[in-house]
């Protein structure tokens, strides 16, 4: 369904980002069920998650 | 998914007769061309069909426009689709309707599937889903091709249409859709975790050094505390001895130690009975019906007044709903639904047996509520002589310490003022003690304690802390997570429409060079707008207008080539404005490049144009054709399509 | 919503320093109780409290030593309401009604939401012929003796009505 230049697209950003395979294709999967209006709003929680941003120094 | 028109027809509209309709075949054949004199309706039937296929909003005035004459008040447009699912499977036919109200101008789409057995017509369009995002006017313009648009095509493309018409096809406007989305879900998220003051980097560290600061502030009275409690004790001690010491002085005194024990014993016998009396009158104090005779007195009186009242009733509304539940009354006689109905209405005016009960209990104990034990009154009073008695005791110990040192018991003075004053101390600190450390939230009010006095306010407050640091973290990193995917998704989507314009430049050209044979014209790049050049000029933009159609088919069939779906192509007049060479070679390549092409024709485009067709098969003529008396007349069928050009057009 | 006293009421109790007296705990529910006492007395209510947080957990009954009384809690409060609202006590569906409005056997007090509030609204003007009789006592004997002079004089004259 998706076309093969957004999944080309999806592929680059990734690479450059260093995303792994898993978040790669989660969020392949995220733009495709955007575009088949299947989306769950769960979904873009679950992806974002995967996102890994270096937290804080926790100092307690 | 292969979307194919089979048919439309018309009631009362200005088109043809007023009421006709078109078929194209079953299934429909590849080339449809209709013959149709000016001022005969191919401009409403092109608007019709792109609003029907767009579910497009009218006005009322266009609603009028498409009536027939004066006499009719309603009309109908309804366009027939042959749609072939992604997956295959055969092709289901599908009806769109607009239903007109010339009168108030209003219209009603609807839709009739043929899987719908019997299920009747569907009020608004009801198509498969994935054609949703493709039905939009603006792409629909594209393949229900307006030919009077012709001369402006390359204008109308400048305005970053050929974008547009890329971003539609291909759905790109879902990642632009989809990034609103996350935003939106991110907003609420954070929404969600209440205290999001500093979802910046700035933020999380003035959280941080709240935390750090409330933290401090806790050990700082919590050492406080410990010196205070320390100091306490010290002082308790210190008073044990100084009370033992005064004891001792007196004892060498006989006589003095001897009233000196009889008072202390009295003040403990005391103290024993102000503590029971204080229990006992507490207990009574609880008890309405021993608090006061008054109280009492009230109870009984509506106790009685509920007897007197014969309340509570002894009937329920249980017992009517059971009553008619049965099939007869109690009494023998059978229950019909009026007396159903009486028996219902009149459960409402009666209580539920649990209300019932509730009155009944309090009823009960109401009228059994004499006091018979010690009254509270009663209680305090002895309680009253006691604590009297105890003011007399401590005024008889003051005496007889002073006495004491009367006698000339140096020391004693000394010992008695520390007493006193280890007294004040204990008693001030025992007050600092209770502020720093009380839990109860009526002394904290009372004290006016903060988390800046108060160990219990002070943790709190911490945890507080802490707790809103742990949010402004994770709103934080929402904030920088959502802004990573926003970012991707937007190079995502202009990675994706820099590749697919390469793409459908690449495909234009190749088309553009079987097109315009004659001159190296091609698209240079695609930037929202088609960007010509030729071998003559690197730029070219007084292309002319056959050139300039050309390149609008080239690009319109390179970008539907493409796409997901395959759509009938629509387009009206389309050789009107070409030289008669140049409609040789479009005519010659234009059919070829979709799988369904309904043209509409006027009799000048035969020539080098329609004629190309006769010999096509799968090819079906439509002739339309105003009778000498002011008919209109549909013809199918080649011949009569041939004829109509050598008569000219009758106007 | 469940009982609760006035911000005023909290602080003129305050100063009792429950801890000295062992064995016998001088309770929320107590102050509440005897505000209360009075309020019915008079067969007055405040009728807009400034309430603090109520002193019972949400959904809790009666403390266990007043579950004993909870009828005549609920009595003193329908007689009170017949009085303020000059109710006839010998219309027995008015009556009735009262009663019913006041009452509700589900919840943990056996008290209707109205019921609460009026409970409420009572014991806060309960509390203000309380502050007007006496100073902010220091000990709970010390209330005790006190509180037992605001009611000995109704005593006479019921006594003095009996004999």
């Amino acid at each position: 369904m998706i076309d093969k230049a957004v999944s080309e697209a999806v592929k680059a950003v990734c690479n450059e980002d260093g995303m792994d395979e898993t978040y790669r294709s989660a969020l392949e999967a995220l733009i495709e069920n955007a575009m088949l209006d299947s989306l769950d709003p769960s979904d873009i929680d679950d992806l974002l998650d995967q996102i890994t941003v270096e937290s804080i120094a926790d100092e307690d | 998914m292969k979307i194919r028109i089979t048919d439309w027809r018309c009631e009362n509209l200005r088109i043809g007769e007023g009421t006709e309709s078109f078929e194209l075949g079953d299934p429909p054949a590849r080339w449809s061309l209709i013959q149709m004199p000016n001022g005969l309706g191919k401009t409403s039937t092109m608007t019709l069909i792109r609003a029907v296929l767009g579910g497009e909003e009218l006005s009322t005035e266009k609603v009028r426009g498409f009536r027939a004459n004066d006499d009719v008040d309603t009309g109908v447009f309804e366009l027939g689709l042959l749609i072939e699912g992604r997956r295959g499977g055969s092709p289901k036919n599908y009806r769109l309707t607009i239903n007109f109200d010339f009168k108030n101008g209003s219209y009603q789409y609807s839709t009739l599937r043929s899987e719908e057995r019997g299920g009747g017509r569907e009020l608004g369009l009801v198509l498969p889903p994935d054609l949703k995002h493709i039905l939009k006017s603006e792409f629909i313009r594209l393949f229900v091709f307006d030919g009077e648009l012709a001369r402006d095509i390359r204008r109308d493309l400048n305005k970053a249409a050929a974008d547009r018409a890329i971003r539609t096809l291909y759905q790109l406007d879902d990642i632009s859709a989809l990034q609103q989305r996350v935003s939106y879900a991110v907003t609420k998220r954070q929404e969600a975790l209440e205290r999001t003051s500093g979802k910046t980097k700035r933020g999380v560290s003035r959280h941080q050094k709240l935390v750090d600061g409330a933290k401090t502030q806790l050990t700082k009275l919590e050492n406080t505390l410990r010196k205070k409690s320390s100091s306490y004790s010290m002082l308790e001690e210190e008073r044990d001895k100084v009370g033992e010491d005064i004891a001792s002085h007196m004892a060498r005194n006989g006589n003095l130690e001897k009233r000196w024990k009889q008072l202390n014993d009295e003040a403990d016998d005391l103290a024993g009975d102000i503590q029971s009396l204080t229990g006992q009158a507490i207990q009574t104090f609880r008890n309405p019906a021993t608090l006061s005779s008054a109280i009492t007195a009230r109870l009984t009186a509506l106790g009685a007044t509920l007897t007197r009242a014969r309340l509570p009733k002894s009937v329920s509304s249980d017992f009517f709903g059971e009553v008619a539940d049965e099939g007869e009354c109690i009494c023998g006689r059978p229950i019909g639904s009026a007396e159903r109905v009486i028996l219902r209405e009149r459960k409402e005016q009666y209580l539920a047996q649990d209300q019932i009960s509730a009155i009944a209990t309090m009823k009960d104990r109401l009228n059994t509520s004499v006091a018979t034990e010690t009254s509270f009154l009663e209680s305090c009073e002895i309680l009253q002589e006691k604590l009297e008695a105890r003011q007399v005791n401590e005024t008889a110990m003051a005496r007889l310490k002073l006495e004491a040192e009367e006698r000339g018991d140096d020391d004693m003075r000394p010992l008695r003022k520390r007493e006193s004053e280890i007294k004040i101390e204990l008693a001030t600190l025992e007050k600092e003690i209770e502020h720093l450390q009380t839990a109860d939230p009526v002394k904290q009010r009372a004290h006016q304690c903060t988390e800046k006095t108060n160990i219990p306010l002070a943790r709190r407050y911490h945890e507080e802390c802490k707790a809103t640091l742990n949010e402004v973290k994770d709103s934080y990193r929402l904030s920088r997570q959502r802004d990573i995917l926003l970012d991707q998704l937007q190079r995502i989507e202009k990675i994706a429409l820099t590749d697919l314009r390469e793409v459908i430049r690449e495909e234009t050209n190749c088309r553009l060079e079987t097109l315009v044979q004659m001159e190296d014209l091609r698209v240079e790049r695609i930037d929202g707008v088609l960007e010509l050049s030729s071998n003559k000029t690197s730029r070219k933009d007084d292309v002319s207008e056959g050139q300039s159609l050309s390149v609008a088919y080239a690009f319109l069939t390179a970008l539907l080539s493409k796409a997901p779906f395959e759509l009938p192509f629509i387009v009206d007049s389309p050789a009107v404005s070409l030289d008669l060479d140049v409609r040789k070679e479009v005519s010659s390549v234009i059919p070829e490049l979709f799988d369904q092409m309904i043209l509409f024709v006027i009799s000048s485009e035969q020539a080098a144009f329609a004629e190309n067709f006769y010999e096509r098969e799968d090819t079906r003529f439509i002739t339309l054709r105003q009778t000498a008396n002011g008919c209109v007349e549909t013809r199918y069928g080649l011949e009569e399509f041939r004829r109509q050009s050598a008569d000219g057009e009758i106007t | 919503m469940s009982l609760r006293l006035t911000e005023d009421a909290a602080a003129f109790f305050s100063k009792i320093d429950s801890h000295r007296i062992k064995g016998v705990r001088f309770l929320d529910i107590d102050r509440f109780y005897a505000c209360l006492m009075l309020g019915l007395r008079t067969g007055q209510m405040a009728s807009e409290p400034n309430l603090m947080p109520s002193f019972l957990a949400a959904g809790a009954k009666y403390p266990e030593a007043f579950q004993a009384y909870d009828s005549y809690l609920l009595g003193l409060l329908v007689e009170a309401e017949i009085r303020r609202r000059k109710l006839d006590s010998n219309d027995r569906d008015l009556i009735e009604k009262e009663t019913v409005k006041l009452l509700d056997p589900h919840s943990p007090l056996g008290l209707s939401e109205d019921g609460v509030r009026f409970m409420n609204q009572y014991a806060a003007k309960g509390f203000e012929i309380l502050r007007d009789a006496m100073a902010s006592p220091r000990s709970v004997y010390d209330f005790l003796v006190a509180f037992a002079d605001l009611w000995r004089s109704d005593d006479d004259i019921v006594s003095g009505q009996a004999s």
